[in-house]
């Protein structure tokens, strides 16, 4: 009984732990390795979030006749034997259901997305796989992923000497190269799932952008790329409408970032979000393995009673 | 870390340099205005690439056989246009843009103005 709510908690908790702690240590490794660690940790606590949510429905939905006598269960035993009350049940497969279609939205959300890339660059006329510069005053500069090009304006490319413009484009290169949209998208569909990760999908753009500023700093330097970051953000005219993708803070992070020495791995930046996942990891495979028990339990007795029916009615 | 480099890249680098330009410009030209030590016939060669597609257009030099080479404006001008409808169309484009800078307010324009002034002195 003390199992059956310990293990899913110390299982949300691990999560949790990793939701905090994961994306406050992620500035200081390698932006690379903290982007894979993010994401790929992100998408095992969700999975292990989800697992044990799945497993505290099951003792109701396995009390349906037709499951029982597929999966040969006594529907009574289990009813009996239930670590969790019907209450608990109906709450976690409904908020299962929920995190599901949320997850579900983001991922289509993200395929129209990169449709309408697609279609816009076919708009734009333009042979994937290159620039395409766009005559306007405006200063931007972009990646499109999943059609994979690089759109500037010429008043971005007007304002920035030799070097700095080099260091945009090869900016924005890494983020087309190395698949950076796609590191976001598994986040943002993990925390969907888990909504205690909420904190990981703008963590890890933040290291992809760190990912990227790295790429273009060892294609030109340090020096050059912190400077075209530095140009761009103050010469551009400041707008209303924020998308708190980029606010100052994060510019200035990273600009302080190039303008320190190339980063290091530092352990504590991937132990700590790591030792967290395990836990909710061992914690999921021990809510598992106690709801295993309790369906071989109602297994055993449903071949107890048909050996009983066997043996009385031969 | 390290990511090869290929053609495209360069393509777009000679591209962007023609762009940042106040007027036409030959080979030799392009090659100053490139950061790193380009061959002049490699700048040659994506010189005339970026002409074949259309990227750019050229007129013969004032002296000897060169050409000077300048972006081709309509392309641009329609893809601007296309640039503006897109962003503002697509509230979704979020997921699969990745902007070199998201856009700041005049507070976060200000704290980082500070921020750099303060780290120069």
């Amino acid at each position: 009984m003390t199992t059956a709510i310990v293990a899913p908690l110390l299982a949300g908790a691990g999560t949790a732990g990793f939701g905090v702690f994961g994306p406050a240590l992620a500035h200081r490794g390698r932006p690379a390795t903290m982007a894979w660690l993010l994401t790929l940790a992100s998408c095992v606590a969700a999975a292990a979030s989800s697992v044990v949510l799945a497993m505290l429905v099951l003792p109701i939905v396995g009390q349906d006749d037709t499951l029982a006598d597929e999966f040969h269960w006594s529907a009574t035993v289990l009813a009996k034997d239930s670590p969790v009350g019907r209450g608990v049940a109906v709450a976690a497969a409904a908020l299962l259901l929920v995190l599901l279609g949320r997850a579900v939205l983001v991922v289509v959300q993200g395929q129209r997305a990169a449709r309408s890339a697609r279609a816009h660059v076919r708009r734009l006329g333009s042979p994937a796989g290159g620039l395409v510069v766009a005559e306007d005053t405006t200063i931007e500069a972009f990646a499109l992923a999943g059609a994979r090009v690089i759109v500037a304006t010429t008043g971005l490319l007007k304002m920035l000497p030799p070097g700095e413009r080099k260091a945009v484009l090869e900016h924005e290169r890494s983020h087309l190269v190395h698949r950076h949209h796609t590191f976001v998208l598994v986040a943002n569909a993990a925390s969907a799932l888990n909504p205690l990760l909420w904190r990981v999908p703008s963590s890890v753009s933040y290291v992809a952008e760190r990912w990227a500023d790295e790429d273009a700093a060892g294609a030109t330097s340090r020096p050059l790329a912190a400077a075209a970051l530095a140009r761009v953000a103050t010469a551009r005219p400041a707008r209303r409408p924020v998308p708190a993708i980029a606010a100052a803070a994060a510019v200035a992070r990273r600009i302080t970032a190039l303008q320190a020495l190339p980063p290091t791995a530092q352990p504590a930046a991937f132990v700590v979000p790591v030792l967290f996942v395990a836990a909710a990891v061992i914690a999921t495979a021990v809510t598992t393995d106690h709801m295993w028990d309790v369906l071989r339990l109602a297994t055993a007795a449903d071949h107890h009673v048909l050996v009983h029916r066997h043996l009385v009615h031969g | 870390m390290s990511t090869r480099r290929g053609f495209g890249e360069l393509e777009a680098e000679v591209q962007a340099a023609l762009w940042a330009a106040d007027g036409p410009l030959t080979a030799a030209e392009v090659r100053e205005q490139l950061d790193g030590d380009l061959a002049y016939t490699t700048v040659l060669t994506i010189l005339k690439r970026l002409f074949d597609k259309g990227i750019a257009v050229r007129t013969p030099a004032e002296s000897g056989r060169a050409f000077r080479y300048a972006p081709a404006v309509e392309q641009a001008e329609h893809a601007a246009q296309q640039m503006h409808a897109y962003m503002a169309a697509s509230s979704d484009s979020r997921a699969v843009l990745a902007r070199f800078l998201g856009q700041l307010s005049p507070a976060d324009r200000r704290t980082l103005s500070d921020l750099l002034r303060g780290r120069r002195k």
